[in-house]
């Protein structure tokens, strides 16, 4: 009988604690799901601006928690990445930052990226340009293979035509040797 | 172009070219010394221009007898191995020159004729005569009559502009804010086509109509459309394009229509085609070993090989006498531009430059320096070269 009482009590105790916690988080879920509408709302919006395919909307699912992410949706600004002469892999660095492009594209789902290649003063213009868009290209490769559709990705090659540094010297020429981010909104260059 | 129907032109030369002064393609140092004696009255430009004209092909030292009171023997004496005589005479708008080249040697006149132009056309005339002269001395054709195409870097932009070599003077076509690149002059002269990076950033070649000043775009693929050359019969241009993202492939687009069909397709780049002048063969270049060289294909088996030899060798251009390519290769940090022989195998680097091209007798290249826009002999001993302009040149193109 002892036994009886004791598994009634734990029991009690039980539907009281799940009690308290579905209260706790009753309002948290309701807020969470108007966030996600509106998430999707946006996604929605998004994708009819750019032209992008729904998977768009897809992508911003797990990640819209609120109003935290509409600055952090605000346009970004990342680092350029680098390349060796006459190279279009991407180094360790480059991965590193492409990979938070790739979550923060993933977060912020009207963001359009361009992937704007370049070359250093060496080669010829013409070599240079093909040089450039490839550069531009393996970004976007590593992108896509991240998750981020292709759609939200523009590429285009400057060749050696936009130079950071002027000089003729070494280090100059590796600050040349880049891609080069830019995020925007809407029909951007399309 | 009316300026140009206007422009009579009555060339009675003669037909004897047996003796040739200086053998252009062995190396020489010696230069053929051209008195010019100037009767009736001057043309200042004509005369200008023919100077100029002479100096820019660098093989001729001037003398001017009638200035220091010199007598034929006496200017002979002095070192000229021609006596050039040009007696002239306008008027009004038009004018005429006679000219006679005379071998102080024995005396024998080698060429004469007979200008009648406008006087705005003076530039025009004294490009024939200086390359009658030329051909008298060499047994080759001249080249001040064809002019260049090239892309100067100015403040704010990119200017098409038309070259007379000769003359040392440029002018301006079109201006552009984004990069107008690779521009290339049709075989009839009349239209350029080029790579310009439209309002989305994406090049797409272009054609320039010189005669009406218009401007339309004519092939446009999934990437950077680049480095066009003309086929030479006109009708379509090869250029780098991108039937799929990932790689620049050599095309031939269609100029009426814009219809754009393979020529090389591969994983890796292959840009900056020129077609020999019978149309057989081509020049590109492909980064297909790593690196990019100049690879030569034969356009009817779709068989090519690697003709450069250097560690990075970009920019070729096809002689218009059709058996050698010369090419800019890194050499030692800096770019030089080499030289190969289709028909010996054989190459060898030339002199400091890039962005080579021909000009139209195969005699000379036309070329640029971080410094400014040059002018050189293929063969000679002539490493410093002339600069006809300074500033910012880019892809000269002279046919």
């Amino acid at each position: 009988m002892r036994k009886v009482v004791v598994f009634l009590s734990v029991l009690a105790l039980l539907a009281i604690g799940c009690a308290q916690t579905g209260k706790k988080t009753g309002p948290s879920v309701k807020q969470e799901a108007t966030a996600t509408k509106q998430a999707e709302a946006k996604a929605e919006k998004g994708a009819k601006e750019t032209g992008a395919p729904e998977e768009v909307a897809k992508e911003t699912k797990p990640y819209a928690t609120g109003e935290a992410e509409t600055s952090a949706c605000e346009l970004k600004r990342f680092p350029n990445i680098h390349f060796d002469f006459d190279k279009y892999d991407l180094k360790p660095e480059a991965r590193r930052i492409l990979t938070e492009i790739a979550e923060y594209m993933k977060r912020c789902p009207d963001v359009i990226l361009t992937i704007e290649g370049h070359c250093d003063e060496r080669g010829s213009n013409e070599y240079n340009l093909a040089l450039g868009w490839k550069r531009a290209n393996e970004a976007k490769r590593f992108l896509v293979a991240l998750g981020i559709s292709p759609d939200r990705i523009i590429t285009v090659s400057y060749g050696e035509e936009r130079p950071l540094c002027f000089e003729h010297n070494e280090a100059c020429w590796a600050k040349n040797r880049r891609d080069h981010f830019v995020f925007c909104r809407g029909q951007c260059l399309r | 172009m009316k300026k140009w129907l206007l422009f009579l032109l009555f060339l009675m030369v003669s037909p004897v070219w047996a003796k040739v002064y200086v053998d252009i393609t062995s190396p020489s140092s010696a230069r053929i010394g051209i008195a010019l004696r100037y009767d009736g009255l001057s043309v200042k430009a004509f005369r200008n221009t023919l100077e100029r004209d002479l100096m820019v092909y660098g093989i001729f030292a001037l003398y001017h007898p009638m200035e220091y009171g010199m007598t034929k023997e006496e200017v002979k004496v002095a070192g000229a191995d021609l006596y050039v005589t040009l007696d002239s005479s306008v008027l009004g708008n038009n004018a005429k020159v006679a000219y006679t080249v005379e071998d102080l040697s024995d005396g024998s006149v080698v060429a004469e004729g007979v200008l009648s132009f406008e006087v705005s056309q003076a530039v025009g005339a004294a490009h024939k005569v200086a390359d009658v002269i030329y051909k008298v001395v060499t047994g080759n054709d001249g080249m001040f009559e064809r002019r260049a195409v090239a892309v100067r870097k100015v403040s704010g932009g990119y200017e098409l502009v038309l070259v007379d070599v000769g003359a040392m003077k440029y002018k301006r076509v079109a201006f552009f804010k984004r990069p107008a690149l690779s521009p290339a002059l049709s075989p009839d002269g009349k239209r350029i086509v080029f790579s310009l990076m439209n309002e989305k950033k994406d090049f797409d070649l272009y054609l320039y109509d010189l005669e009406n000043k218009t401007i339309r775009k004519v092939c446009s693929t999934l990437g950077p459309d680049t480095a066009p050359e003309w086929a030479p019969d006109g009708k379509g241009v090869y250029f780098s394009g991108y039937l799929s993202e990932n790689n620049a492939d050599i095309l031939y687009c269609d100029i009426a229509t814009g219809k754009v069909k393979p020529i090389v397709r591969g994983i890796s780049i292959e840009t900056s085609p020129t077609v020999s002048p019978d149309g057989k063969k081509m020049a590109f270049v492909s980064d297909r070993e790593g690196s990019p060289h100049v690879y030569l294909l034969d356009l009817s088996t779709g068989l090519s090989y690697k003709i450069s030899s250097g560690r990075y060798d970009v920019s070729p251009s096809w002689s218009p006498k059709g058996e050698e390519v010369v090419y800019a290769s890194l050499v030692n940090g800096g770019f030089h531009i080499s030289l190969y022989n289709v028909r010996s195998y054989t190459g060898r680097v030339l002199f400091p430059g890039k962005d080579p091209t021909w000009s139209p007798n195969g005699d000379y290249i036309l070329y640029v320096r971080s410094d400014g826009l040059y002018i050189s002999p293929v063969y000679g001993s002539s490493g410093s070269g002339l600069r006809l302009f300074v500033g910012k040149w880019l892809n000269p193109y002279w046919r």
